[in-house]
């Protein structure tokens, strides 16, 4: 993967092959076999494929001989590579605020949680230990950080793309968390979180920025225990 | 006032009336995520605050109502003052100089 030139786009795939049913089919189904095969029908080698994709040669030739590629990462890079647009591969990218990934198949939901729980759990060893447990390319640029706010968002949701769901391992982490709270305020502070929590499931790394989160809710829940309960609200304050 | 409140205070006295939540206070101010929730609690309580559901169909939106926050009209003049007040606190943190291990607390 890592033998992609930097800048180098390949022969550019005429923007018409992109558009014939054949091909539409296959990136709508994610069928990169069939897509690739259809590639070559148009001249355009395995070794120009590797190129524009960033993929070995043999890689490539395994997908051309039917392996399925199914990884998320893996199919933005292919359609990047080749240029077809996202939305035709139901990878929708939404430039005013990050990337969203669009899944409209369900078996990638279902792959979903098993990887979701490893990952974030890895994640989280990561970053209570400091140590890359999974190897550093797992979560790529922890700069990435937090996409900007999704302010007034509300107008471009004409044709509303679905929505990825809060990762399950969120969900009962910010349950634990909201245990602390005072029992009044629970309900409401659950509400809000999931709330922020499914903002947050949208963007370009869903399960790190949910896992700052959630630890950054976990080191603060008492401090908010403290200012609902008002009574030494004041003392609190001046502990900071 | 910690330094964190007083980012947040600067973040919506930037625009009085503007309604906020609490994820996007936070991404404004620049503070780590999650950890916003203790400020706006403590702030609404003392009443500097107020926030209220948003009102939308969810089902429509498709995601979760925010709870949105703003300042409390009737309290601008106090956070202004406090604000002002901490100011030479503010300008002296710009003078700090990386130190010695164990810091200037």
């Amino acid at each position: 993967m890592s033998a992609r030139v930097p800048g180098y786009r390949g022969p550019e795939v005429p923007v018409e092959v992109w558009e014939q049913h054949e091909m539409r089919t296959a990136l709508a189904s994610r069928e990169i076999s069939a897509v690739y095969r259809l590639l070559r029908k148009h001249g355009v080698s395995q070794r120009q494929i590797a190129a524009m994709t960033g993929q070995s040669q043999s890689e490539v030739s395994e997908i051309l001989r039917g392996r399925q590629v199914t990884a998320y990462d893996l199919l933005r890079d292919i359609a990047d590579g080749l240029g077809v647009p996202r939305g035709y591969m139901g990878l929708a990218y939404d430039e005013a605020t990050a990337i969203r990934v669009v899944s409209p198949f369900d078996d990638e939901q279902v792959e979903d949680d098993e990887r979701v729980r490893r990952e974030f759990l890895a994640h989280a060893a990561e970053v209570t230990m400091g140590a890359a447990v999974n190897g550093p390319e797992q979560f790529p640029d922890d700069e990435g950080i937090l996409e900007k706010p999704q302010v007034g968002l509300s107008g471009v949701s004409s044709a509303p793309a679905p929505r990825r769901p809060v990762a399950q391992a969120s969900k009962q982490a910010i349950g634990w968390v909201s245990r602390v709270l005072p029992t009044v305020d629970r309900e409401r502070y659950l509400e809000e979180c999931l709330g922020e929590l499914d903002d947050l499931a949208q963007s370009r790394h869903p399960l790190r920025v949910q896992l700052s989160y959630v630890l950054g809710l976990a080191s603060r829940v008492l401090a908010l225990r403290f200012a609902l309960r008002g009574s030494d609200a004041e003392t609190w304050e001046q502990a900071g | 006032m910690t330094m964190p409140t007083l980012l947040v205070l600067y973040v919506l006295i930037e625009d009085p009336d503007r309604e906020m939540y609490g994820l996007q206070i936070c991404q404004t101010a620049g503070l780590p995520s999650g950890t916003i929730h203790p400020i706006l609690a403590r702030l609404e309580k003392t009443g500097w605050l107020t926030s209220r559901w948003e009102e939308i169909d969810t089902r429509e939106e498709g995601r979760p109502r925010r709870r949105y926050y703003r300042l409390n009209p009737n309290s601008l003049a106090k956070v202004r003052a406090a604000l002002h007040r901490a100011e030479p606190a503010v300008k002296a943190l710009g003078q700090f100089r990386p130190g010695r291990a164990g810091g200037v607390s």
